[in-house]
């Protein structure tokens, strides 16, 4: 209802209304019965107020509706417009085709009945046809009579015929069974011819794949050669200076011998000075500064036979490094032969490249390891004459570190940097 | 249409004409109790006095009658007023 309206317009005509009537100053009061009436028409008009209120209340809404409602009803209207549009096209269309086939019904109408009246004419030919081809099956009835009891005759002697080839069908079944055998080995012997390819084209992959580790592996031994062609010329320097040092061994050994004869006259004169008599001495001075000498000249001989003793040590010691470096060497030497052996083979002979078994199919020829230095003094002429050497990759790779650690040991003996 | 409408005022018969008779019968009536009532009261007064005395009260009576009718009058048209100007903001004003 009208909550606007009368929480603001309540108040203000309560305060005028006839409730306070006398708003004149005059003495004379309004009559009561128009005071009631007018309480009573104040009651009708609030009432009608509200009344008022709430109708334009309402149709407020009933417009906000209408509107809504218009609103949807235009778009419905416009969509059914469209619609009503795209079919009138359609039934135009349809109505287009419709003609298009009445035209065309009325024209094969007229051409049916063109062709109805060309049918009849048809019709009376074809019936005094019929009738002369009746004449003349006649005729050929009669014949084909003759025919069917000749051809009787003949059938009797074609199943005769066609028993005698049922017996050879028969026989010839039994061949084809035979046939559907071979067929199925054939099928066996393609199936295994295809694996056989199969299996082939896997070994030919693991020959591809052996093939590129043989070429790994060549380039692999070429740098072991190139290795090796340095550690023999370093050997060959090693010899150089071990023969250097060879010479200074003998010069000291020649200078040792002349020390010990030194050593040997000093203490023959020493022995002889403390058994002769003590001379009067022609000069006390002299021979005490003689003995002076002499007494020196005797704690550097004791000194020098310390050294002579540590120099003798030091000698043994070198001779055993010489010793064992010589062997080492020796057995590197071999080991380096069989290696360029093997290796140059291969390489001068290409022939011979599935032969070179320097890596990897030691396993697969079954032939026992044997440690490289015994193979080496042992069995390397041998194996040399078979094409292929007692080494693995391991071993050699062995090989390589001990030539190393060899090199090293030379340098730091030889005290080459 | 005038008619003859006897009547008794003041204890004296007459014969009155007019067109509503009724109406004729209920002042005649207002009158004699106008003069009833000062005849009660005055007794010693006259009739002629007592019908100026009721004429008098009578005229009294109507001018008050007059003035309230103005009074009304005036106090109906302003609440009429009101209320046409109610009426209008109820019709016209906005609403929320």
């Amino acid at each position: 209802m009208s909550q606007l309206f009368n929480a603001e317009a309540q108040p203000e005509f309560e305060s005028q209304s006839v409730t306070s009537p006398v708003r004149s100053t005059d003495s004379v009061p309004v009559s009561a019965e128009v005071e009631l009436a007018m309480r009573k028409f104040w009651d009708v008009v609030r009432s009608s107020a509200e009344t008022i209120v709430t109708l334009r209340q309402e149709v407020a809404q009933l417009q906000a509706q209408a509107a809504i409602v218009t609103h949807q009803r235009l778009e419905e209207d416009i969509a059914r417009i469209a619609e009503l549009q795209g079919a009138l096209l359609d039934a135009q269309q349809m109505n287009q085709l419709l003609e298009a086939d009445v035209a065309n019904a009325l024209r094969r109408v007229s051409e049916l009945e063109a062709a109805l009246e060309d049918g009849r004419v048809a019709q009376l030919q074809m019936h005094a046809d019929v009738a002369e081809t009746i004449q003349t099956l006649e005729g050929d009835i009669a014949a084909a009579a003759q025919q069917r009891a000749q051809l009787e005759q003949d059938l009797a002697g074609m199943r005769l015929r066609v028993a005698e080839l049922e017996a050879r069908l028969d026989e010839k079944n039994d061949q084809l069974d035979g046939a559907t055998e071979m067929a199925v080995r054939f099928e066996i012997i393609e199936r295994e011819k295809s694996e056989l390819e199969q299996q082939n084209e896997r070994l030919q992959q693991r020959s591809s794949d052996l093939e590129r580790v043989i070429d790994e592996k060549n380039a692999r031994n070429e740098t072991l050669v190139a290795e090796l062609s340095q550690a023999r010329r370093e050997v060959v320097e090693f010899e150089l200076q071990l023969s250097g040092k060879d010479s200074e061994i003998q010069e000291l050994v020649r200078q040792t011998g002349e020390l010990r004869n030194r050593i040997t006259v000093l203490e023959q004169e020493v022995e002889l000075a403390s058994m002769r008599p003590a001379p009067a001495p022609v000069s006390p001075d002299l021979d005490a500064a003689e003995f002076e000498a002499l007494q020196q000249r005797l704690r550097e001989l004791e000194a020098n036979e310390g050294l002579h003793e540590q120099a003798d040590a030091e000698l043994q010691r070198l001779a055993d490094e010489v010793m064992d470096l010589q062997q080492q060497l020796q057995r590197a030497m071999g080991i380096v032969e069989i290696y360029r052996a093997a290796g140059l083979r291969h390489l001068e002979d290409p022939s011979q490249r599935n032969q070179m078994t320097l890596f990897g199919a030691m396993a697969a020829m079954d032939v026992p390891e044997l440690p490289v230095h015994h193979a080496a003094h042992e069995h390397d002429s041998a194996k040399l004459e078979q094409g292929y050497v007692m080494l693995s990759e391991d071993e050699l790779n062995g090989m390589a570190d001990r030539l190393d650690n060899l090199a090293d040991r030379v340098a730091e003996l030889l005290r080459i940097s | 249409m005038s008619k003859a409408i006897r009547v008794t005022i003041a204890g004296k018969d007459l014969t009155l004409r007019g067109e509503h008779e009724e109406k004729i019968k209920q002042s005649v009536r207002e009158v004699n109790v106008q003069f009833q009532h000062l005849q009660q009261t005055l007794r010693e007064q006259s009739t002629p006095t007592l019908t100026v005395l009721a004429a008098l009260n009578v005229a009294e009576r109507y001018v008050e009658a007059k003035e309230q009718r103005l009074i009304d009058v005036k106090f109906v048209t302003d609440e009429l007023e009101s209320m046409t100007r109610y009426l209008e903001r109820a019709a016209h004003q906005s609403l929320l």
